[in-house]
């Protein structure tokens, strides 16, 4: 098995003697999986997304990324280069006057060449349908069409590993449904897919969910065991999206089939 | 406090090579004291319409009336800032509208402005803070340092302050967890019904619509394209697919289920346990287990 990320005991806070926002997290993240972490506000989930592209370094402990320790200068750039990150806020990403100087000039930085340039903005571009917003300015945009932005910047560097941040809150029902889409070609090309988020839908499609509490991981399961581990989630208070709540109902009723058959019904409905 | 749009029109950098249209003789009515949801596809222009309501932005031709006071292209500043102490407004991204250095004066600008007393709002502070999910400890932190959902319920926490007379929210539970949801949704409807304020949601979650707001507005390319009470327009669904937009989830799941399962709900609004029982018991009635 080959671990593209490993998180090995981290602590972090953000001030000598504050407190830990980041307390013995420990996880491995195989090569080509994808996985979702949900968690309650402030729960550090995306503290723990910095540590995984080297924006915030362990307190203690340590993260690899490909066996390449983040805390050693001489890997930052490759770390960069493989680890792409779509931030919770995107304004934070943008650097460039136009749309298309914003993807360009993460490509620039890798070393590409125009022709290559050109080409990947293209591409990109029609991927997640912003070639009308190209010679728009990054911070006039929408709140939605930014968060579109933000995408096509990242994969326009093809990383290995993307981190998404909640990188579809803003978007319309057809939107969001586009960049899972999208993720989900992704995942099957064999990249590496961390993604936060508040939509527990969302995990049915990954391989994975990881619930963070309080800095730690607190629920790590493969998401074929999501279903059954429902009442874990209602025990820590966590309302479930409508969906999950007739579930529940129907196994609270001992209605068993009809539960599994409602599943089915909701795992069919991921594919359209 | 009623609003009115009258052939508003909004050009975003007129005359430049960036020049977008973003509003086209938009006019409609938010009746005093009523709850709507506005709709549509990201760029269709809904934080557009709803920022000319505090007076972030002036049109371009149209007017826009709020409780009165009648904005057009040549409003004074002066209109606009009277407009921004009876409107309080959440914006899409909180970052936008947070700018104190501490949680605390982030907080107490507003009210102490309009002559409240410190003493009194430093009082009632602890129980506001509850309201919104976070404590006290969080008044000497800088809001710039919070979390996403943090920050937005701090957002929240200090427009509800102000006691707006229109309450404008901007995606106001994106970035919250879904605990956060919940409670500020109740905060949202218990606030609006104590206070008869005429409320604005902006939302994509076709579900929050359902349960915050009672008209619905939908847009589509600067345009208003459908308007009425949300069960009316929920019913049109071929209509809303066309503009790109979905019924409510829940509406939806009950749906698909009466579809593959032949069974037939008695309405689309219920509780995930009255939908399981009405399901099991329409199974038991058939005598069968339903199958595919
Ligand atoms: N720059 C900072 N300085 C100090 N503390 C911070 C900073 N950023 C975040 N924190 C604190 O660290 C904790 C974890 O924050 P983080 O942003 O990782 O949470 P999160 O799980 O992403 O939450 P959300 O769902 O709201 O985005 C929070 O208590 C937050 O207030
Ligand atoms: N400050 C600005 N300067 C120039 N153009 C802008 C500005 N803000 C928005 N626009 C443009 O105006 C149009 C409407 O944007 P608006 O923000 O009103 O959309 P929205 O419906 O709120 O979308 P979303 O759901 O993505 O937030 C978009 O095409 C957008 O690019
Ligand atoms: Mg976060
Ligand atoms: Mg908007």
């Amino acid at each position: 098995m080959e671990v593209a990320v490993k998180v090995d005991h981290v602590f972090f806070r953000y001030e000598d003697n504050g407190p830990w926002v980041l307390q013995d997290v420990h996880l491995n993240i195989k090569k080509g999986e994808w996985v979702t972490f949900m968690g309650r506000n402030g729960s550090g989930k995306s503290t723990f997304a910095r540590m995984c592209n080297a924006l915030f370094l362990p307190t203690k402990g340590r993260v690899m990324i490909n066996g390449r320790p983040t805390d050693k200068k001489e890997y930052l750039p490759e770390i960069r280069r493989q680890v792409g990150m779509v931030f919770q806020n995107p304004d934070h990403q943008f650097v460039a006057p136009t749309v298309r100087d914003d993807i360009a000039f993460g490509m620039e930085n890798a070393g590409l060449s125009r022709e290559e340039m050109i080409e990947r903005i293209n591409r990109v571009a029609k991927e997640v349908q912003i070639h009308e917003l190209l010679d728009k300015e990054p911070h006039r945009l929408s709140g939605g069409q930014k968060q579109r932005v933000a995408i096509a910047g990242i994969l326009a560097l093809e990383p290995k590993i993307i981190v998404f941040d909640e990188a579809t809150s803003m978007l319309d029902p057809k939107g969001r449904k586009d960049v899972l889409q999208l993720v989900k070609e992704l995942h099957t090309k064999g990249l590496t897919i961390l993604s936060v988020t508040h939509h527990l839908e969302e995990a049915l499609l990954s391989d994975r969910f990881v619930y963070m509490e309080k800095g730690n991981i607190s629920i790590d399961i493969p998401t074929s065991e999501l279903f059954s581990s429902l009442p874990l989630l209602e025990k820590k208070q966590v309302p479930l999206p409508y969906r999950f709540a007739l579930y529940r109902q129907l196994s609270n009723l001992d209605e068993h089939q009809m539960s599994s058959m409602l599943e089915e019904l909701m795992r069919e409905s991921l594919d359209q | 406090m009623k609003i009115e749009f009258r052939k508003t029109n909004h050009i975003y950098m007129k005359k430049t090579p960036f020049e977008t249209h973003a509003l086209r003789q938009v006019s409609t009515t938010f009746p005093s004291g009523s709850t709507t949801a506005i709709i549509g596809q990201t760029g269709s222009g809904k934080s557009t319409l709803v920022q000319h309501i505090n007076g972030l932005l002036k049109p371009d031709a149209g007017q826009v009336i709020v409780g009165g006071e009648i904005i057009d292209r040549k409003a004074k500043r002066k209109q606009l800032k009277t407009l921004r102490q009876k409107v309080g407004m959440v914006f899409q991204y909180p970052e936008h509208q947070l700018f104190e250095d501490t949680v605390e004066k982030e907080l107490l600008f507003g009210p102490l402005n309009f002559g409240l007393s410190k003493k009194r709002l430093l009082k009632e502070l602890p129980d506001r803070l509850a309201q919104v999910g976070l404590d006290e400890t969080i008044l000497s932190r800088s809001p710039f340092e919070l979390s996403g959902g943090q920050m937005r319920r701090v957002a929240i926490l200090s427009v509800l302050l102000m006691k707006p007379k229109v309450l404008i929210l901007d995606e106001p539970t994106a970035g919250l967890d879904p605990k956060g949801q919940e409670e500020m949704i109740k905060l949202f409807k218990g606030w609006q019904q104590e206070e008869k304020a005429t409320m604005i949601l902006i939302t994509h979650e076709m579900d929050e619509a359902l349960q915050l707001a009672e008209r619905l507005v939908v847009m589509d390319k600067g345009k208003i394209v459908m308007e009425g009470m949300m069960t009316e327009i929920f019913a049109k669904t071929e209509e809303l697919a066309q503009f790109g937009l979905d019924i409510p989830e829940s509406v939806r799941l009950l749906k698909q289920i009466e579809e593959k399962f032949q069974v037939t709900f008695s309405s689309y609004q219920l509780t995930p346990a009255q939908a399981a029982k009405e399901w099991v018991k329409e199974r038991n009635r058939k005598g069968l287990t339903p199958h595919v």
